[in-house]
């Protein structure tokens, strides 16, 4: 059972289907993962509808009904199918595995030295959303972001000042949080990342630094 | 064909109607369904910046994935409105936003099932939507505020903050606040 779950707002948005995709993407692997923040989506969900109840209704053409009706016997389009789970990827929740349909080995990774390698999935006006590997008992530079940072972690783990992160839990950090994630030993830690704002490194050298990493 | 006046019903047989739609493909229930609810959600469209001939359109088109759908509706888990509610917030997303609703997969070998019994488990779906409509009902219009725009704007929360000239944090601390309450109703309750 995760340990850190987004914040309220975040889970708001999502149920009232305003966030953008990138961030819909974040929230929903976490969903698929943690059955207490389902709960509270669907709590959100039951406040969307007793907001809609409040609205004025606005009437419908005349024969809306009526062709609406006579549409009821059409065929229905088929449904889309889930991708395979490639072998020996750990195992990615949908719908971040849609974005990833040939698996993690078919991906365009960065290398970032240090241990970590970065793979870019899709960006909008929330951020850029990619996939950050990094091997085991490494380390980020201490940093922070000049926007959000959102963490969930998909496979291995790691600790910050914040606490240890493992599969399933998603670190939302804000411009103010500043962090050095380092890798737990054993394994190598795969996470899903959504950033804005360009990197923010707490030492004036990984500043320079910095313009090089994608994230 | 004759229907009762749908604004009569409770929601416990619009849930009842649905239920029917999806067992027996009962096409009175679905247009008892259709008569109420498709105007509501034409508004809430409007609302959302589409046309009104548009919102008609996708208010229709929600009412046919309704259709299709109605097997897989689970009285335990949502009343009618609450799911039919979802469905027209997801066909907004693809029509309207021409975007995409990224949605977990119940059936995916990744996905985390809920655990047996919980809690507040024991409240049936119907009650908990009663429960939180008092809630919403009751919230000090500060808080009523952030939540309505959260939902009918599709705008992020720094935006609903600039409307109405407030810090981002005093929207997300009145919409936390605003969650807390109707998390504590629930709770108080059950
Ligand atoms: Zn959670």
């Amino acid at each position: 059972m995760s340990a850190h779950h987004p914040h309220d707002e975040l889970l708001v948005s999502y149920a009232a289907g305003t966030l953008p995709e990138t961030a819909s993407v974040i929230v929903a692997t976490h969903l698929a993962l943690c059955p207490a923040c389902r709960k509270s989506v669907s709590r959100a969900e039951c406040i969307g509808e007793a907001l809609i109840q409040d609205i004025a209704p606005v009437r419908m053409e005349a024969l809306a009904l009526d062709s609406t009706l006579a549409r009821l016997d059409e065929e229905q389009p088929s449904t889309t199918v889930a991708p395979p789970v490639p072998s020996g990827d750990p195992l990615l929740p949908r719908p971040l595995r849609d974005l990833v349909p040939q698996g993690l080995q078919a991906l365009k990774w960065k290398t970032l030295g240090g241990g970590f390698r970065y793979a870019a999935l899709k960006a909008d006006g929330a951020g850029r959303l990619g996939l950050l590997e990094g091997q085991p008992g490494k380390a980020t530079p201490h940093h922070g972001h000049h926007g959000d940072e959102f963490t969930l972690v998909l496979s291995g783990g790691y600790t910050d000042e914040l606490g240890a992160f493992a599969r399933g839990d998603l670190q939302c950090g804000d411009s103010t949080l500043m962090h050095r994630q380092v890798v737990d030993a054993g394994a190598a830690c795969l996470c899903l990342v959504l950033t804005r704002g360009g990197i923010r490194p707490s030492h004036p050298v990984l500043r320079l630094l910095a313009r090089f990493l994608p994230f | 064909m004759t229907l009762a006046d749908p604004s009569t019903l409770t929601p416990a047989e619009m849930t009842a109607r649905l239920v029917a739609v999806g067992r027996e493909r009962d096409k009175a229930a679905f247009a008892e369904l259709f008569s109420y609810y498709a105007p509501r959600i034409k508004a809430y469209l409007i609302r959302h910046g589409a046309g009104a001939s548009q919102a008609d359109e996708v208010a229709q088109e929600a009412f046919i994935t309704v259709w299709r759908k109605a097997a897989m509706f689970d009285p335990a888990k949502a009343s009618a409105g609450t799911w039919i509610f979802a469905i027209a917030r997801n066909l907004r997303i693809d029509s309207i936003r021409r975007g995409r609703r990224p949605e977990f997969d119940p059936n995916d070998p990744a996905f985390v099932p809920d655990p047996e019994a919980q809690p507040d488990d024991t409240l049936e779906a119907e009650q908990m939507r009663a429960r939180i409509t008092d809630a919403v009902n009751q919230l000090p219009p500060d808080q009523a505020e952030v939540i309505k725009l959260s939902f009918f704007e599709d705008k992020p929360h720094s935006e609903i903050a600039a409307k109405l000239a407030l810090p981002l944090g005093t929207v997300k601390s009145r919409l936390r606040m605003a969650m807390r309450r109707i998390r504590s109703t629930i709770e108080a309750s059950s």
